[in-house]
């Protein structure tokens, strides 16, 4: 069937609209997975000594109440990712025994400032 | 009961798809992570086994081409989905997840569920996995059955449990119906909507991969209109929701059985990259229609300037499709459907729920 311009054009302009929302809430791969679209939170940063400032690998960063676990890598990194939140409780807990030293557990507080990241450098005491 | 009649949504939608297709904004992408599987199911249509003669994709290599299509398209509107074989087998699949949320993307896992573990869980939360589909294919004789293990659904349950209780998470679980399960269905809604499950998606067996030659895996007519009736007086069971996933077009049960019309979005939204770098729509679509290949051209131009065939689909009006009344709306119905190159329809759900 063929449309005047002006009606094609309208046509057009309602689909654009239409498509930014049909397609980006609801489809659905037939094999695959539901969509996300949910923003999270993101705690980012390094965990080194107190002593040395080195990089400690192998500390368990967790996020307090939530099933949110990371471990920081040998570069002493961490990254964890979190649903948005007023508050938030970072538990940084040393899990390997004494292969890389020994050092006390540390929990930060973090205030949800509406950034959507968070950066948190942390120095652990040696035990 | 809507207002506005079926002929005019079904004319506005077929609108809809032209101008979708015009524009073919990436949405779902498809990552083939690895061939490897520790089932060994005998509905597979991955054909996969548990040592895969084709290795995983390195991770570099994935993510640098992830890093061109955040530099390109809209990364905060893409859900990346890890499929396989098992994509939990790869250890460094939480790595993966979280280089690619900070890219903006979203991920998601298909998973059987046999290696989900509560630490497993945490790690795969904490890297920012925002969907899963998991597999639970009957109560426990059924399932294990399908899934050629006896260890599969005690496996399955205890993922369940830890998928249900995480409401960041957006999770459904697939149910692939055949003549063994079909009987139990009210059983397994009711198991599924106790245990606090929002979505239920039922499929069917394509013929593909290992059910290629496997009859007993298929459902008769009677047993086709009776999971559609199933379907369509149960829509919803408790609070959780039921429908039947996209894989082709209904007919008569079209708009019945699932939210709208049937759209396959293949090649149109989604895109795949394959374990070998083989760059497609679905993973599940015949492999001779591949795109390009990522190890040669970057994936945002093969989806910029190839697809034609899943943009443009006039080619499917062959064989019966030419003179089936239905095409306008079906237009082919599913492009993993196709045998490519012998431009043929290997299975019709309209006409199967027909006949």
């Amino acid at each position: 069937m063929k449309l005047p311009i002006l009606k094609r054009s309208f046509l057009k302009g309602f689909l654009t609209i239409f498509s930014l929302s049909a397609t980006a809430f609801i489809f659905q791969a037939c094999y695959g997975t539901p969509n996300d679209f949910l923003d999270d939170a993101c705690f980012e940063g390094f965990v080194s000594t107190s002593d040395t400032n080195e990089p400690i690998p192998g500390i368990q960063v967790e996020i307090k109440g939530l099933d949110r676990v990371d471990t920081t890598n040998a570069d002493g990194s961490y990254v964890l990712f979190a649903p948005l939140d007023s508050a938030y409780t970072l538990v940084f807990k040393d899990i390997d025994s004494s292969a890389n030293g020994k050092f006390l557990q540390k929990e930060i507080s973090i205030r949800n400032d509406y950034r959507s990241c968070y950066l948190n450098n942390v120095i652990l005491e040696s035990l | 009961m809507s207002i506005i009649p079926k002929t005019v949504k079904r004319y506005f939608f077929e609108q809809f798809k032209d101008h979708e297709a015009n524009l073919h904004e990436l949405r779902y992408l498809f990552w083939e992570c690895t061939l490897r599987c520790n089932l060994n199911c005998l509905h597979c249509g991955s054909d996969c086994s548990v040592s895969s003669k084709i290795e995983d994709m390195p991770a570099e290599v994935f993510l640098a081409e992830a890093k061109k299509i955040a530099g390109i398209f809209k990364a905060e509107l893409i859900t990346i989905v890890f499929t396989g074989g098992e994509p939990l087998l790869r250890n460094d699949l939480e790595d993966i997840g979280r280089e690619v949320r900070k890219l903006g993307f979203h991920w998601s896992l298909v998973t059987n569920g046999l290696l989900y573990t509560p630490e497993r869980h945490k790690r795969l939360m904490g890297a920012g996995m925002g969907a899963a589909t998991l597999s639970i294919d009957g109560m426990e004789e059924d399932h294990n059955w399908l899934r050629n293990s006896k260890n599969s659904f005690s496996g399955a349950l205890r993922t369940l449990d830890l998928m249900v209780n995480e409401p960041r998470l957006n999770f459904d679980v697939v149910t692939c119906v055949n003549p063994r399960n079909i009987k139990h269905l009210k059983e397994i809604g009711d198991f599924l909507s106790k245990k606090n499950l929002k979505s239920w998606r039922l499929f069917t067996i394509a013929p593909k991969g290992r059910a290629v030659n496997n009859e007993n895996l298929r459902l008769d007519f009677l047993q086709q209109r009776g999971l559609m009736e199933f379907i369509r007086s149960n829509r919803i069971i408790g609070k959780m929701k039921v429908c039947f996933s996209c894989e082709g077009y209904l007919g008569p049960y079209e708009s019945l059985v699932r939210d709208g019309f049937f759209f396959c979005r293949a090649g149109i939204h989604i895109g795949s990259i394959l374990i070998d770098g083989a760059v497609s729509a679905c993973p599940n679509i015949d492999r001779t229609m591949k795109q390009g290949n990522i190890y040669q051209t970057p994936f945002t131009d093969i989806w910029n300037n190839r697809f034609e065939d899943m943009r443009n689909r006039k080619w499917t009006k062959t064989g019966e499709c030419a003179s089936c009344s239905e095409y306008n709306h079906c237009r082919g119905s599913a492009m993993h459907l196709w045998d490519y190159e012998k431009k043929e329809l290997i299975f019709c759900h309209s006409k199967a729920l027909l006949e």
